[in-house]
This record gives C-alpha cells, sequence and structure tokens, in this order.
C-alpha cells in the first residue's frame, strides 16, 4: 500500500485554561492517531465534546496543536506557515455544518465560489463563470443559481453550494464537518447521495465528521469512534457497525437509529 | 413614496424631508435666498435689529442683516460641519477598530490603548482645547471635534469584528487559502459597516451640535461666514427683548439635529431587525 493521503500521529490540541493559577485544562484531542490511504473515507464519531470538532480544526490549522504530527501527502502539515499555508490550504476542501452560517449572507453564490478560485490566482472572465457552472452541475444544481443568494435557497440547496465550494479546487482531501446534522431527514439522504457519487467519480479523499454513526456508516470505508478526546473503537466499517467492541459505540447506534 | 414611508415610519420619512430641504437649501443658498449677499455678510446698517416682518421674515441681525439669508448661508457650515465630522471620524475609527478586532494582540492591545487615552478626556473639553490650539475655522473646528469622535467608532468597529471574526463564513474563507486584507475587506467590512453607518446616521446630529458649541464659543467659522452657532452668539447680546436673533439659528440647529437623530432611529430599527 502506498503511503496515506493523511496521517495524524499521537495529536494533542488543548484549549488555554482560563486564569493565571488555573490548572492545564484537560486536552480536548489527546493523543489520537489515524492514517487515511487517498481515495477512501474516514468517519469520525462521537458525542458533543468528544474531541471531533478540535481534531478536525486542527487538521484544518484552525486552532493550534500542543504536539503530535500531521502529515499531508507526504509533507509536515504543521510546518507549513503564513503565505504557503494559504497556498497549501487549497488542497483540502472544507464543508461546515450549516451552510447558512458558512455562505456569506451578503454574497452571491457566485461570487460564493469565485472566492477560492481567485484565492488560488485565478482571473475573473467566462473560464471562470464556465467552471463556476461545472461545479454547481456537478453537486445538482442549474447554473442559474450562481446570481442568487444563500437565503433564496433551501438547506440541502445550501449545503449543495458549500460543497461545491469545498471542491473548487480540486482538493485532494475533503473534510466534512457534520455536514448533514443542520438538514432534515430525506435532504440528509440528498447530500450523502451527493457525496458517493463524488467519492466514485473523483476518488476524493474525506475526513467524515459526525455524532450520528448511522449517517456516516453508508459512506465511511474506517470509522473511528472518539470520546472524551480519545479514540475508543477503530477498524473498518463493516467490522465496527456488525460487531462493535465498546458499549459506548452501541450508545452511539442506538442514537442513530433514535434520531 | 409610500414605500419610502414603510421602511423608515411616518416621522422618519419626514425628518429625511426636512435635511433633504435642509442639504438643498445649503447647496443653492445663493438662488434660494432672499438676500443672497448679506446672507453673505454683507451689513445693511440701515435696518438693524428688525422683528419678523414680510420684508425680513425672521428678522435683522445687529448689522441689519436678514435672518432668513443668514439661515440659510449658516445651514452650508452646520451641514458640512456634521457630515465631515463623521466622515473624518470614520474614516480613522473604522480602520482602526478592524485592525484592532481583526489582528488582536499586541496590535489590539496598542491601538485600544490609544483609543482609552482619547476617550479618557471629556470630549467637548477636548474639541475646546484643540478648536483653541488649532486657531478657529471651519476646518480647524471639524479636525477638532473629529479627534474626540473617532474612538468611539473604533470601539464599534473592533466589537463587531470580533463577532465576525468567529463566524463560520469568515472561517471557511480563511480555510480556503483566502488572505487576511480580502477576508477583512470582503467579508468582514461589509457586515461590520452596517451598524456603523447607521450610528453615523445617528451622531451626526450631535457632531453638528458640538461644532455649533464650538462656533458659539468663538472656535468655529470667522465672520462675515453665517455659522448658526455663532448667530446665537451674537443675539445673546440682545436677548431676550429681540428675540429672533438668536432663535432663528437656535432652531435650525435644534430641527436639524433632531431630524438626524429620528432619521438614525428609524434606520436602526429597521437594521434591528435584519442582523442575524
Amino acid at each position: 500500500m502506498t503511503a496515506p493521503l493523511l496521517d495524524v500521529h499521537d495529536l494533542v490540541v488543548r484549549y488555554k485554561a482560563r486564569g493565571l493559577f488555573a490548572a492545564p485544562s484537560k486536552p480536548a484531542v489527546d493523543r489520537v492517531s489515524l492514517s487515511l490511504p487517498a481515495g477512501s473515507t474516514l468517519g469520525i464519531v462521537g458525542e458533543s465534546g468528544s474531541g471531533k470538532s478540535s481534531l478536525l480544526r486542527a487538521v484544518l490549522r484552525l486552532v493550534p496543536v500542543e504536539s503530535g504530527s500531521i502529515t499531508l501527502d507526504g509533507q509536515d502539515w504543521l510546518a507549513i506557515h503564513g503565505p504557503a499555508l494559504r497556498h497549501a490550504r487549497h488542497s483540502i476542501g472544507f464543508v461546515a455544518q450549516n451552510p447558512f452560517l458558512s455562505l456569506s449572507p451578503r454574497l452571491t453564490i457566485a461570487q460564493i465560489l469565485a472566492e477560492p478560485l481567485l484565492a488560488r490566482g485565478d482571473k475573473p472572465g467566462a473560464a471562470m463563470q464556465d467552471r463556476m457552472a461545472l461545479l454547481l452541475s456537478r453537486c445538482g444544481l442549474p447554473p442559474d443559481f450562481l446570481a442568487r443568494r444563500a437565503r433564496e435557497l433551501s438547506g440541502g440547496q445550501a449545503q449543495r453550494v458549500s460543497i461545491a465550494r469545498a471542491l473548487a479546487l480540486n482538493p485532494r482531501l475533503l473534510v466534512l464537518d457534520e455536514p448533514t446534522s443542520a438538514l432534515d431527514v430525506s435532504v440528509q439522504a440528498q447530500i450523502l447521495n451527493l457525496l458517493m457519487d463524488l467519492k466514485a467519480d473523483f476518488g476524493l479523499s474525506m475526513l467524515f465528521v459526525t455524532h450520528n454513526l448511522k449517517v456516516v456508516a453508508h459512506l465511511a470505508d474506517q470509522l473511528m469512534v472518539m470520546r472524551g478526546g480519545s479514540v475508543v473503537e477503530s477498524g473498518a466499517t463493516a467490522r465496527v457497525m456488525s460487531a462493535p467492541q465498546q458499549v459506548y459505540t452501541r450508545e452511539l447506534m442506538g442514537f442513530g437509529r433514535r434520531a | 413614496m409610500s414605500g419610502l414611508v414603510r421602511r423608515l415610519g411616518f416621522g422618519g420619512t419626514l425628518c429625511l424631508a426636512l435635511i433633504v430641504t435642509f442639504a438643498l437649501l445649503a447647496l443653492f443658498a445663493p438662488w434660494l435666498a432672499p438676500y443672497p449677499d448679506q446672507g453673505m455678510g454683507t451689513p445693511n446698517v440701515i435696518a438693524k435689529l428688525k422683528p419678523p416682518s414680510a420684508t425680513f421674515w425672521l428678522g435683522t441681525d445687529h448689522l441689519g442683516r436678514d435672518g432668513l439669508s443668514r439661515v440659510i448661508f449658516g445651514a452650508r457650515v452646520s451641514m458640512s460641519a456634521g457630515l465631515l465630522i463623521v466622515a473624518f471620524s470614520l474614516l480613522i475609527g473604522l480602520p482602526v477598530g478592524l485592525l484592532a478586532g481583526y489582528f488582536g494582540g499586541w496590535a489590539d492591545e496598542a491601538l485600544m490603548r490609544v483609543t482609552d487615552v482619547f476617550l479618557a478626556f471629556p470630549a467637548l473639553l477636548l474639541a475646546v482645547l484643540l478648536a483653541a490650539a488649532l486657531g478657529p475655522g471651519l476646518l480647524n473646528s471639524i479636525v477638532a471635534v473629529a479627534v474626540t469622535w473617532w474612538p468611539w467608532y473604533a470601539r464599534m468597529a473592533r466589537a463587531e469584528v470580533l463577532v465576525l471574526r468567529g463566524q463560520p463564513y469568515v472561517e471557511a474563507a480563511s480555510v480556503m487559502g483566502v488572505s487576511q486584507g480580502r477576508i477583512v475587506i470582503r467579508h468582514i467590512l461589509p457586515a461590520a459597516a452596517r451598524p456603523l453607518l447607521v450610528q453615523a446616521a445617528l451622531d451626526v446630529g450631535p457632531a453638528l451640535l458640538t461644532a455649533s458649541s464650538l462656533s458659539f464659543l468663538g472656535l468655529g467659522v470667522l465672520p462675515p461666514t453665517a455659522d448658526w452657532g455663532k448667530m446665537v452668539d451674537e443675539g445673546r447680546k440682545f436677548f431676550p427683548d429681540r428675540w429672533w436673533v438668536s432663535a432663528a439659528p437656535g432652531i435650525a440647529i435644534f430641527l436639524l439635529a433632531l431630524a438626524f437623530s429620528v432619521l438614525g432611529d428609524a434606520l436602526r430599527d429597521r437594521e434591528g431587525g435584519k442582523r442575524p
């Protein structure tokens, strides 16, 4: 097997304790390791406060890492800073939980989709318009959506736009933070199907964070269950789903059924 | 027209109309004033301190100049003082607040401590001090007031940015590799500017009041230029026997300041419903 696309080793993320004499806080992510082969999908599951979002934010370089390493595509991801980091960010696409919060309310869809392209240095013009229309159509939206604003879209449509934006620069890795939690159940299924199609068509690698085991079970090749900042169980999706070894994992499966 | 009333309310629309009227009077003063030369300051001593009449609607002052013409010409100074004070203040305060709020850390500390120094002085006192140091003149008095005014906008802009910086769409932009300058200008500024512009509209009234106060104290425009604050001061010597000399410009100040405040309130109410 080739080297993994993303390799996280003994990662510790700790938020600063408030106050001068406060005891150091418990790490939000405590010595977590994971490895994501190119073209595969890893589902990270856990209740809120389990550290799954902190792990993801560390991979996105939104929070500082205390110790451990992250290797992306063979490069030391944590060693990149400044303008080089800005450029390197193009290899990761990010889809946030609530599309209405993650799409600027004041911009049109065209302006929103243009942002990553302009950040890469593309020049505005007909080629960019075509590129944006293609992105939308890949995500199942007609090109006339370009003229709309986020608040004129339904939740599912808006999430499709934010997936289109995440894919704009052909990222190696797609990071999704609870991409279906803000949507209702029928729309959740549509978005999951879209992600499944994209995965099949483009060989996307995905890091998929959710509290809902059922949501990710269809999509993920590997599962990782987190609780209190550490990994409690991980393995191939089929194995974890059919024979969960931890009570906690079983509880999460029950939660998925209820939701 | 009905759409405007629905948006701003009856009071707001009325005030907008009043402001537009004053603006037009100021703009076209030489054509609208009944005695343009007197408005610009030519004395007319044969008609000193005449009460309001058909010839002089608002009476005449101690140099016999028509009160109405003086008030119309005074609108130029007061209007531009109010607007320019707020504009200068925004021009300084907005960038300072944006930088402090977005970059945080020592930049925030340094900029905000400077801001605090300015806020520590009583505003009018500082303005009087500066105006006295800079010498009289319209631009000097505007600068003097703006120097005491901008810290409020800096603080407001900073507070807005602190909220907006954590917004998921701002985070999304930074994850996409958008440059920091572009994030501030493209994603934060438009959202931060709206409440600030409303505040600015609310502040034009108090700003022109402060500018008029400086004029009243003799630190504003130089005679013979007409200025409402100056005119109130001149009329003080003849008050209350010849009340019209002070009353006409005084009422003009009151109306214009009130109009800006009510319009600002109307805008704020409208904005309040739209904040996410």
